[in-house]
């Protein structure tokens, strides 16, 4: 818990850290408060008043059956974070699961793992998903699982890495000599010193999550109404653009929003929790080769 | 290659056999009669042993015949040589953008920034930085907003002409055009800290002599190697910037074939993207051992 309060500390005190913890204070809180207080306004229809353009009434206008945009933005943030916590949350217990059993395997099991995920991770995140919801069919739990599966690979990937990093260290092969059994290995020895850099690539992968979901709503193989997300509620905004842009501007800006909060809590966490890697000189070869497989890993 | 070829192949017959349940049934509906439902099975080629029906797609797919689509039952291969010109278009304008804007970018904030903290380095982070992370059907729907609605410089749908294809191209191609300035920063970055880089001025050789003939090449590898990468993110930008740009590509095609079931043109589209992605890490392969005998001296 200490470091957990030392990490914390340390993140304030920066900039990105601040306002990474900020935004996310603001998401979750919209999340618990928003459907409360507008869940039943937001879905009020009023014929009489739809397609409307900002008024001093509905301050984001209406969409086309008259519900008002700002607050259907707002409370939509609940189903979003829901969906990508589910998502994410599975692929990485699966994820991780999978990849430090492989990390412990035999050589030709790594290579071929290896070669699977590097395949399957070629294709981006919201192309395997479109592939998954062939399969499991269109709708909410499609796309949760769709999304799940499709990120397993990279969290395989990550902790098979990281799991070799550890395990080719001297004090692993001094507790083998020991005797140490594998179990005690992977709890005592592995997991502590893996936790860190799997929680930081947990928090980059939420964010990445959350816009493949809202990808797949906006492609209308998503959440299906009655529910509504923002990718789902872009769509819809696009097709009064010329009467009312904030319809689509709105839900988009929150897309935008969110994925910028999560990514830079990604950052600011890996910078707080090791400080050294991150800012150590320039020149020193670790933290250009570091950045380049950030590059790498952001890219992909 | 040929093993990962293989291995989609088995995957785009998999996903028909992997629908829970009844195919035809689940698409026709429960009321649809048993006759009509055999019989889109046996066009779906889901009859007789698993080894037949395997045996009977290799055929079609080595004689270039991937079904015909349920919807307009015209061969998925007409379905996708319509549509497939239009995505090569986009796909080619916005891989021209990534790699004239990214890499030269990437030089210039390299070379500027050398050595110097402060506004510009945090400017440049924060720039690539957001660039990097907005989705593209967000960063979409903000170019449509500015350039075809407000300002009125470019059609905001449709195909055909090139001046259609340019704000999808560049919804999908910033990005990835962030992620390859920021790589490119820091391989300039180390470059210029090289030896030969200080015997190449103490020649006093001209700037562009010094920048051009020394820093970019071996820059450029570095570059190269993501291009795999952004090419999958390209292909998935595609897929879903169509749909805002209402674009008749083959991604618009896949989304609307997922959304009435029609798999033939589903497993038809897959099987293409996947190709084009598997042949084109393939190239980049070649192409790098090509400009850089080092790596494939360490690959063997």
């Amino acid at each position: 818990m200490r470091s957990v309060r030392r990490v914390t500390a340390t993140m304030v005190r920066t900039p990105t850290g601040a306002l990474a913890l900020a935004g996310v204070a603001l998401l979750v809180g919209l999340a618990i408060f928003a459907p409360l207080l507008w869940g039943d306004q937001a879905d009020r229809l009023d014929v009489t008043a739809a397609g409307q353009g900002p008024s001093a009434e509905h301050w984001l206008g209406t969409d086309e059956l008259g519900r008002d945009i700002l607050l259907r933005t707002l409370v939509a943030t609940r189903l979003a974070l829901l969906l990508d916590l589910a998502a994410v949350g599975s692929a990485a217990v699966i994820g991780i699961a999978l990849g430090v059993a492989i990390g412990f395997g035999a050589r030709w099991l790594r290579s071929a793992a290896t070669t699977a995920i590097d395949t399957c991770l070629s294709f981006g995140d919201v192309l395997l998903a479109i592939v998954v919801l062939a399969v499991v069919g269109v709708g909410t739990r499609g796309t949760v699982i769709a999304v799940a599966l499709s990120f397993v690979a990279t969290f395989a990937r990550m902790a098979m890495t990281m799991t070799r990093g550890v395990l080719v260290q001297e004090y692993v092969a001094a507790a083998r000599v020991v005797g140490v059994p594998r179990r005690r290995l992977a709890t005592r020895y592995l997991l502590p010193n893996v936790a860190e850099g799997l929680t930081v690539f947990l928090c980059t992968s939420l964010g990445s999550g959350l816009l493949a979901i809202s990808a797949l709503s906006f492609l209308g193989l998503g959440v299906q109404p009655p529910q509504y997300d923002w990718g789902q509620m872009l769509t819809e905004g696009t097709r009064q653009f010329y009467t009312n842009p904030a319809a689509a501007l709105a839900p988009a800006a929150m897309i935008g929003f969110a994925g910028l909060t999560l990514s830079l809590l990604g950052d600011a966490l890996a910078r707080a929790a090791n400080p050294l890697v991150w800012t150590a000189s320039r020149s020193a070869r670790r933290g250009r080769r570091a950045r380049r497989a950030h590059a790498l890993e952001t890219a992909a | 290659m040929v093993v990962v070829l293989a291995g989609l192949v088995v995957a785009t017959f998999a996903i028909v056999r992997l629908i829970p349940g009844d195919p035809g049934r689940r698409i026709l509906g429960l009321r649809a009669d048993a006759d009509a439902v055999a019989q889109l099975n046996a066009q779906l080629g889901l009859n007789g042993s698993l080894p037949h029906q395997f045996g009977s797609y290799l055929s079609d797919l080595a004689n270039g015949d991937l079904g015909r689509s349920f919807q307009t039952s015209e061969a998925v291969t007409t379905v996708i040589g319509e549509r497939l010109g239009s995505t090569l278009q986009l796909l080619v304008l916005a891989m021209a953008i990534v790699l004239l804007v990214g890499i030269p970018a990437g030089l210039v904030a390299g070379v500027a920034l050398r050595g110097r903290h402060g506004w510009g380095e945090t400017a440049w982070s924060a720039t690539t930085g957001v660039l990097g992370v907005l989705p593209h059907y967000v960063m979409a729907t903000f170019l449509a907003f500015v350039f075809a609605v407000t300002l009125r410089w470019l059609p905001v749908a449709g195909s055909g002409p090139w001046d259609a294809a340019i704000l999808p191209a560049v919804a999908i191609a910033l990005a990835p055009a962030a992620h390859v300035a920021r790589l490119v920063r820091v391989e300039t970055a180390g470059a210029l800290e090289q030896e030969y880089m200080t015997a190449a001025r103490s020649k006093r050789l001209s700037r562009l002599r010094l920048y051009g003939a020394h820093v970019a090449p071996n820059v450029l590898t570095a570059a190269l190697t993501l291009s795999g990468v952004i090419l999958a993110a390209l292909v998935s930008g595609a897929v879903v910037v169509e749909q805002v740009f209402a674009r008749p590509g083959i991604g618009s095609a896949l989304v609307q074939a997922l959304l009435v079931q029609d798999y033939p043109v589903v497993q038809g589209i897959t099987l293409l993207i996947g190709t084009i992605v598997v042949v084109a890490n393939a190239l980049v392969d070649l192409a790098l051992g090509l400009a850089d005998p080092r790596v494939l001296e360490a690959g063997a």
